[in-house]
């Protein structure tokens, strides 16, 4: 039972970690695609493509390199090169050009016509940020953060094949390795019940604030 | 108060260079409705957008209130764009704002002064009607009720000009013309002029003052909007006018009828007078009216009939046709449908004439008037 908990409790820490990170450096990198994509409001074709070419590398490396690579920089960041904590980095790292592809496409489904409203009544470009795009874009950048969490339950699952703890870790170990299925299972539904939970309180927030 | 001088706007598109604005000059008097009128892809919203420098102009300039907006800095121009309202076709409201909020928009991006932007919201939303709304989304609105928050909103910042980009296109016609006499009301009480865009010649004859015809970027006639309707000079303003009027249906119904039939169009006094009984009587033919309709231009009545006189007594008719003439009454005869050559009127975006089987133009043969 204690090895539950302790599990649940790394994988939280692993998945609460990653995803504030993911979303503080990705929603900003969405904001900046948005606003500098050829028909944006302020179009800077060199940065955008250089953005976009970086966001579709890094989505398409395997997560299991990526934890290789980037483990020295989880030293620096952490002090540790393998564990929980240590995990978060590539975790992040994993989660950001998706958070920020999310970002983007939610951002740019704010009407046209309500940028270019708040433009002629003299908004400046970091307002037109704060008090239009993402409050008009907020359910669907809930959505987008739900997804992300969702995604990143299940990278952390896989994380623990390195030693980084958790659920995923304590099914693989416990209950593949030591043929114990009941703790398989038992960490399976663990893992469902999270990732529904994120679920349904995501899509009840983004309900509740959606006023369209 | 709004000068626009020689402006020019092209586009580059990779198959090739669109000249959405060519040489465009017009001044706006202040207290005036100066309408641009213009099937889709005249260039008129376009232009529109450079008034505000929402399009960058590639030469020429825009004097509002003697300066020239191409020359200012950016935070200059957002500074001016407060005094300078936009409405749009789809009112453009912040969706996850309530009414207050949204008109309030405007007036929080430089003030921080709550109980007067409070106060401005209470005064504007009790000036458009909707003071019961203040708390409501813009999805529990209608239509009009939104485009008219939309009015409230542009007018906050106590614009001296309100730039509409099609405001009533999407509104049925009875809102439509609530709108219009809203917009109306905002010229007369508040001394601002409105420049407006509009495919919609019904919108252009009720309110406008000035009334411009754009085709393919250029300005290709420019009136008071009596003078534009009572005397169209440049031959697509008439075509204009006419393809989203009276004469398709009045080509159709000639086809039926026995006798000749003319179009009758009067203007001011000629309206209220009974010309009709009183050529009947007096040169004694029969008068078949077939249809008919008075306008208001402004404050002026204008009217047009379409009549049959007997085709058996052409003199009497002709004697009919002078008499009606020196009246000031304009007379044109009209052909039926595939008796002559027609030419092609694009109505493409009049959706509410809705005529899908006819697009045809009828040229009368005489025209007298």
């Amino acid at each position: 039972m204690g090895d539950y908990i302790q599990a649940l409790n790394e994988t939280l820490l692993m998945v609460g970690v990653s995803s504030l990170f993911s979303i503080a450096i990705g929603l900003p990198l969405g904001i900046i695609l948005v606003l500098t994509q050829p028909n944006g409001i302020k179009p800077m074709a060199g940065l955008y493509r250089v953005l976009d070419i970086i966001i579709n590398l890094f989505r398409s490396l395997p997560f299991i390199i990526l934890i290789i690579v980037f483990a020295p920089l989880a030293l620096i960041l952490t002090g540790r090169s393998s564990g929980t904590l240590a995990l978060t980095v590539p975790l992040s790292l994993a989660a950001i050009p998706f958070v920020a592809r999310i970002m983007e496409t939610s951002i740019n489904e704010v009407g046209q016509g309500v940028v270019e409203a708040a433009l002629a009544m003299g908004t400046s470009i970091p307002k037109l940020i704060t008090r239009v795009l993402i409050p008009e874009a907020m359910p669907a950048l809930i959505q987008g953060a739900t997804t992300t969490i969702i995604n990143i339950v299940g990278y952390s699952a896989m994380a623990g094949v390195i030693g980084g703890g958790g659920l995923g870790d304590l099914a693989i170990r416990w209950g593949y390795y030591n043929r114990q299925p009941q703790s398989l299972l038992v960490a399976v539904i663990l893992i469902v019940i999270l990732v529904q939970a994120v679920q349904l309180a995501g899509n009840a927030l983004s309900r509740a604030i959606d006023h369209r | 108060m709004l000068e626009l001088r020689n402006v020019n706007k092209t586009f580059k598109t990779p198959e090739g260079s669109i000249e959405a604005v060519k040489d465009v000059s017009f001044t706006v008097e202040p207290g005036e409705i100066y309408g641009l009128i213009g099937l889709s892809g005249a260039g008129k919203s376009t232009l529109i957008r450079c008034i505000n420098m929402l399009e960058k102009p590639d030469s020429g300039q825009i004097l509002f209130e003697g300066e020239d907006l191409a020359l200012l800095s950016a935070k200059e121009l957002r500074q001016k764009r407060q005094q300078i309202g936009m409405i749009f076709q789809h009112f453009n409201l912040f969706e996850q704002k309530t009414v207050r909020d949204n008109i309030a928009f405007p007036l929080e991006l430089h003030s921080k002064d709550k109980a007067a932007i409070s106060k401005r919201v209470e005064e504007l939303l009790g000036f458009v009607e909707l003071t019961d709304k203040i708390n409501a989304y813009p999805s529990e609105l209608s239509g009009g009720q939104k485009q008219r928050v939309a009015i409230a909103r542009s007018l906050a910042t106590s614009p001296k000009l309100i730039l509409s980009d099609e405001g009533t296109s999407a509104l049925d016609p009875a809102t439509s013309i609530l709108i219009l006499d809203l917009l109306r009301r905002s010229v007369d009480e508040l001394k601002i002029s409105i420049v407006m865009i509009t495919h919609q010649m019904e919108v252009a004859r009720r309110i406008c003052d000035h009334v411009a015809v754009m085709e393919g970027g250029e300005i290709i006639e420019q009136n008071t909007v009596k003078g534009l309707f009572l005397e169209p000079k440049h031959p697509r303003t008439v075509a204009l006018i006419r393809s989203l009027d009276e004469e398709r249906p009045l080509s159709e119904i000639s086809a039926f009828a026995k006798d000749d039939v003319y179009r009758l169009g009067f203007a001011g006094g000629e309206v209220s007078r009974p010309l009709i009984s009183e050529i009947s009587r007096r040169f004694e033919i029969d008068i078949n009216l077939l249809a008919g309709d008075i306008n208001i231009l402004q404050d002026e009545q204008v009217g047009w009939l379409a009549v049959t006189f007997p085709k058996d007594e052409p003199k009497k008719v002709a004697a009919a046709l002078a008499f009606l003439q020196e009246k000031n009454v304009h007379i044109k005869k009209i052909v039926p449908n595939g008796s002559n050559t027609s030419e092609q009127a694009d109505g493409a975006e009049n959706d509410a004439a809705a005529d899908t089987s006819d697009d045809s133009e009828v040229r009368g043969g005489d025209n007298n008037g």
